[in-house]
């Protein structure tokens, strides 16, 4: 009786089910909008801004670039209060890749307007570059096998926030110089410093830049997920971000939720709507714009285990 | 009494009924109860034959009707009962408490050929349906456990999400516009595990009622619908006890009486026990797992004398969930204070006051050394006096006044790192008060015309201490709100104030003795809010009062319904047109933060709603074939500034078309099949059709940017349950049991709760479509259930 009950009660937890489906979005208006990822970075001269458009899911053109050139450049006001106008230059022609002339170091303090002029419409973004988070220390130690990990060795790495509110970070980890995550949540690890300002970074985003290496996640791969080990060298930058690439990075987390968190994961996701935006179109009417600029700052720190 | 007197020349006068004081006139007054265990027989009716007018029995069994002196014919009668017929003579006040008896089913076959009243014709109420525990039990469920909000889905008008969903839609209200109310004391969350089953104990229901519309001025604080659950008062007879061992959980309650029948008591406990079973789960975490609920229900009352009652009920119940790193809980608690007194003759009165708790904890649970434990908690505090004067049998007044004390605790945090505890982090209470005045006239107006009309007066006010906040107001919501000032306010200083007049009118037009026209107009105002922002209601939703901010919520309701009986009453028919206008609906910013948030507020938006819709029932209410076929067509919708384009849009549990259909077949004596049958259009969701890369990960978009743009595919289910009562060994015998077989979802079906659409992990060109399910199997369940 005792495992006739225990059957029952898997069958419950366990008849929930995700399975594949064909959506049908015919009634959904497929219009193009344009796509904009631009990064200014404290201390890079050179800067990227990639413009490319939105494609249906299921079509296999992943990210189209626009057919027609555009105008790209970005106003600079440094905290001396000069002002200068950088025009990009497109890569190659048709690749939608947009750099900046490297005649100047971002800074922080900086702010930063980015402008595209593209068939007719102007479009523009704005972002500050603010101070960075200040890095404590970093280590590593060996960690025995566990149950359901191998054995290997984790990184500790310890950062804090300084005082003063409003301020937001982005992490990302490399592995023997390949950036390196698991999944959407831990690619997109942010933090605000709301109830932490003038704290070290909590538990859950430091212990972030280790590889889960855990054998019952979902979508183990031995290869990619085991712990490091000797001779692996691993970098962590935490860049600071405004409350605008924030919300971006946060929004597409949310996004993604629903496609996660275990059986019931589901019940927990908002409505998907379409990720916050600092890009705007001057005619609010005009074409629909998506994607990110986001000038920031950075502190970079890194340990070989050997 | 001179107060009493002043009341009835005001009364009389404003009735229009003053030329019959000239008369000499006494009061009929007393209970209704069954015969078998003493139980208030809720809404039986006592007719005065020779007058063709009579009074209902209260909620708590009471009557009372007066009448010129004379010889009448008093006819006591309850759906399911043996009806009583009484002749008095009338020269003095008269106390008649009577005691009917259920019907059997050895006198089912000669009560069949008597005719059936027609109650659903006659009364006034309309959007109302109410459901006896022995009809609940009857209807198959879900792993063969009889359930109250289960039951309430199955009727027009009511819909839910998907499996799931905590709570339950009305008439295209959301789920917070419900008033679930378990004696008397409202339960903010009326879900056990994720909505799977509701909080009440089946064991210890006497009643089940829901208002979606029409309701009496004494009911208010949510919009769209009052579901009032009464408990069994307890057997005042004898010792029982009900019970049943299930697969998720087994129950058991024992009533009895107190003091040779003075009083009566009633304990009723549940307990799921997923968990026993997981520790032998052949997997370490599994092991270390909970997935529990228990809920324990207990009354008691007691006669003080023929005037005086007192009634204490309570009820604590609680859902455990957690693997070995993260847990979560949360429970309700009511406790409800009763008093019923007779005024002189005709003027029953009941004082309430009740104390009702809900909180949720999540965390690290059970983990001392890194912890993070977070818990939010809602109280509340009420006192109600309400009076039922049975002025004579054409007109009963209800008035009364309700204050209600509510304490909001967002969020409470424990952080302890290595066994080092940090600052507690406590983010603001909040306290609000709503009171409100209400009264209401049951009338007849000759024998085929009667009205219900009453007025409601609100009064609400946010209380120090406290903060409001005034936002900017950026152009778009990609922009977010900042706050540009700030008031604070001292200890019980009053923050805001909004006070609102709820007019409430139903009238009834007998065209004949089996058909009739009913229509009403309800307006209700509603102060507190929940913020979900998820797919469906989940338990760690956060109530919330009205502030500057957030403005009450309204709704105006008019309905309009045709009720058609057949056969000698055995089918009843009818069809209810109705719409509702909904002012300061809240919606959210895309991706709202809404937990530890102390200016939340600003992530929240307010619009307006709109449900309209015809909801068509017909119900065979005896024979060996009983059940119902319901079929809803409805609309709901919103619109919202900086939403979806500022237009209209569906709600998330907008369905279109819902229908539903359970028979149940009494196969000989002992055995009953049943059946229910459901159909619901997909509800709508947001998602987009296309994509973009941001370093390389896809994020989904939408051209239109509108809300709930895709629908769901249609929802379908039919379960069948077997039950099977074992031979008595002697007809005396009072051990009685059965056996409950059950199938749910029999065709195997998976419903989608839910579709989405991720990267496929081996080539990020590829998008994949995937839909969610709860429930994608048959889900087979047997019950031993025993009474005695």
């Amino acid at each position: 009786m005792k495992k006739l009950i225990y059957l029952f009660v898997l069958i419950l937890s366990l008849s929930s089910c995700r399975e594949q489906l064909e959506l049908d979005f015919s009634g959904n208006d497929n219009t193009a909008a344009l796509v904009v990822e631009g990064y200014v970075t404290q201390g890079e001269p050179i800067s990227m801004v990639s413009l490319r458009l939105t494609s249906p899911y299921f079509t296999n053109v992943p990210s189209p670039v626009p057919n027609t050139v555009a105008y790209v450049l970005f106003r600079r006001i440094d905290t001396l209060g000069v002002s200068l106008i950088d025009t990009l230059k497109e890569k190659a022609l048709g690749s939608g890749d947009y750099y900046s002339t490297g005649n100047y170091v971002p800074a922080v303090g900086d702010k930063y307007q980015l402008e595209i002029s593209y068939k007719g419409e102007i479009f523009r973004a704005d972002s500050k570059i603010h101070r960075p988070a200040v890095v404590d220390s970093v280590g590593f130690e060996f960690q025995a096998k566990k149950v359901t990990a191998p054995q290997g060795y984790k990184v500790r790495f310890s950062a804090r926030d300084l005082p003063g509110k409003g301020e937001y970070y982005y992490f990302e980890k490399y592995k023997n110089g390949q950036k390196y995550y698991e999944t959407i949540q831990d690619k997109f690890t942010v933090w605000e410093d709301g109830i932490t300002d003038g704290l070290t970074f909590p538990p859950p985003v430091l212990f972030g830049i280790n590889p889960s290496a855990n054998e019952d996640k979902p979508g183990y791969d031995e290869n990619k997920d085991t712990p490091y080990t000797l001779g692996d060298s691993v970098t962590v930058k935490v860049f600071s971000i405004d409350e605008k690439t924030f919300l971006f990075y946060s929004d597409i987390v949310n996004q993604a939720s629903s496609a996660v968190g275990g059986p019931l994961g589901p019940l927990f996701a908002p409505p998907s709507d379409n990720v916050r935006t600092n890009l705007y179109n001057l005619n609010s009417e005009g074409t629909k714009i998506a994607g990110l600029f986001s000038a920031r700052g950075v502190v970079t720190t890194g340990i070989k285990i050997k | 009494m001179s107060l009493k007197k002043l009341l009835n020349i005001a009364l009389l006068s404003l009735l229009g009924i003053g030329e019959m004081l000239a008369q000499t006139k006494y009061t009929i007054n007393g209970n209704v109860k069954d015969i078998a265990n003493g139980e208030g027989l809720i809404g039986a009716t006592v007719t005065v034959k020779e007058v063709k007018a009579g009074a209902s029995v209260n909620e708590y069994g009471f009557y009372a009707i007066t009448l010129p002196e004379g010889t009448y014919t008093l006819v006591y009668s309850y759906i399911g009962y043996v009806k009583i017929e009484k002749v008095v003579s009338l020269t003095s006040n008269l106390k008649m408490d009577i005691e009917l008896a259920e019907i059997s089913i050895s006198t089912e076959e000669v009560v069949v050929k008597a005719k059936k009243e027609n109650d659903n014709i006659a009364n006034v109420e309309m959007s109302t349906n109410k459901l006896d525990i022995n009809t609940i039990k009857k209807i198959p469920a879900l792993l063969g456990e009889v359930d109250v909000i289960r039951s309430i889905i199955l009727l027009p008008g009511v819909s839910t999400v998907g499996e799931g969903a905590s709570g339950f839609n009305v008439r295209g209200g959301a789920i917070d516009q419900n008033l679930v109310l378990l004696d008397e004391a409202p339960v903010y969350n009326s879900s056990h595990l994720f909505g799977f089953f509701s909080i009440f104990n089946p064991d210890a229901v006497k009643e089940v009622k829901l208002f979606k519309g029409g309701m009496p001025a004494q009911y208010g604080g949510r919009l769209s619908s009052v579901l009032d659950v009464r408990m069994k008062e307890g057997n005042s007879k004898r010792f029982s006890a009900t019970g049943g061992v299930g697969l998720i959980f087994s129950r058991l309650a024992l009533e009895g009486p107190i003091n040779k029948g003075k009083g009566s008591f009633i304990i009723a406990g549940r307990r799921s026990y997923g968990d026993l079973f997981l520790a032998f789960a052949p997997d370490e975490d599994l092991k270390k797992s909970s997935l529990y609920f228990y809920d324990l229900s207990t009354k008691l009352n007691y006669k003080l004398n023929d005037k005086n009652q007192v009634f204490l009920s309570t009820y604590m119940g609680r859902d455990k969930f957690g693997v070995p790193a993260f847990g979560f809980n949360w429970g309700n608690s009511t406790t409800t204070f009763r008093w019923n007194h007779v005024f002189g003759q005709k003027l029953f009165s009941n004082f309430t006051a009740f104390y009702s708790n809900y909180d949720y904890e999540l965390g690290t649970l059970g983990n001392s050394v890194d912890v993070f434990n977070w818990k939010s908690r809602l109280i509340n505090y009420s006192a109600k006096y309400e009076f039922s004067y049975f002025i004579n049998p054409n007109n009963t007044l209800t008035f009364g006044a309700q204050t209600i004390y509510y304490e909001f605790r967002p969020a409470t945090i424990n952080v302890k790192s290595k066994g080092v505890g940090k600052p507690e982090i406590v983010r603001p209470y909040k306290y609000a008060l709503e009171s409100a005045v209400y009264v209401g006239n049951d009338q007849k107006i000759g024998t085929r015309f009667s009205l219900n009309y009453g007025l409601r007066f609100s009064y609400y006010t946010l209380l120090g201490a406290g903060s409001t906040f005034d936002f900017n107001s950026p152009s778009s919501l990609r922009d977010p709100k900042k706050v540009i000032g700030v008031n604070t306010f001292k200890n019980g200083e009053v923050m805001v104030a909004y006070p609102n007049i709820e007019p409430r009118f139903s009238a009834k037009y007998e065209l004949n003795d089996v058909s009739s026209l009913k229509l009403s107009y309800n307006r209700n105002a509603q102060y507190i809010h929940l913020l979900s922002n998820t797919a469906a209601s989940v338990p760690l939703d956060i109530w919330t009062p009205s502030s500057n901010n957030i403005k009450p919520q309204i709704a105006n309701q008019m309905a309009l319904g045709y009720f058609r009986n057949f056969k000698e009453n055995q089918y009843e028919f009818s069809v209810e047109g109705f719409y509702k206008l909904l002012e300061n609906q809240l919606d959210f910013i895309p991706y709202a933060n809404l937990l530890i948030n102390d200016t939340l507020e600003k992530e929240v938006l307010s619009g307006k709603g709109r449900a309209y819709g015809a909801e068509f029932y017909l119900r065979k209410t005896q024979g060996r074939l009983t059940g119902w076929l319901s079929y809803t067509l409805s609309r709901t919708e919103r619109k919202v500034t900086g939403l979806s384009m500022d237009q209209w849009y569906p709600s998330r549990f907008d369905k279109l078309h819902n229908i539903t259909l359970v028979g149940i077949y009494k196969i000989k004596d002992r055995m009953d099949l049943s059946c229910n049958t459901t159909f619901g259009s997909g509800t709508p969701m947001t998602i987009g059709s296309q994509k973009f890369y941001v370093d390389g990960v896809m994020v989904g978009f939408d051209y239109s940017e509108k809300r709930n743009n895709y629908r769901i595919p249609p929802y379908f289910r039919i379960d069948m349950s077997f039950t099977i009562q074992n031979k008595k060994k002697k007809q005396e015998q009072r051990w009685e049991s059965e056996w409950v077989f059950s199938v749910y979802n029999l065709t195997n079906r998976s419903n989608p709760f839910t579709v989405y659409v991720i990267q496929d992990a081996n080539n990020a060109a590829i998008a994949k479509g995937y839909k969610f399910s709860i429930f994608a199997s048959v889900i087979p369940g047997i019950t031993y259930n025993f009474k005695f």
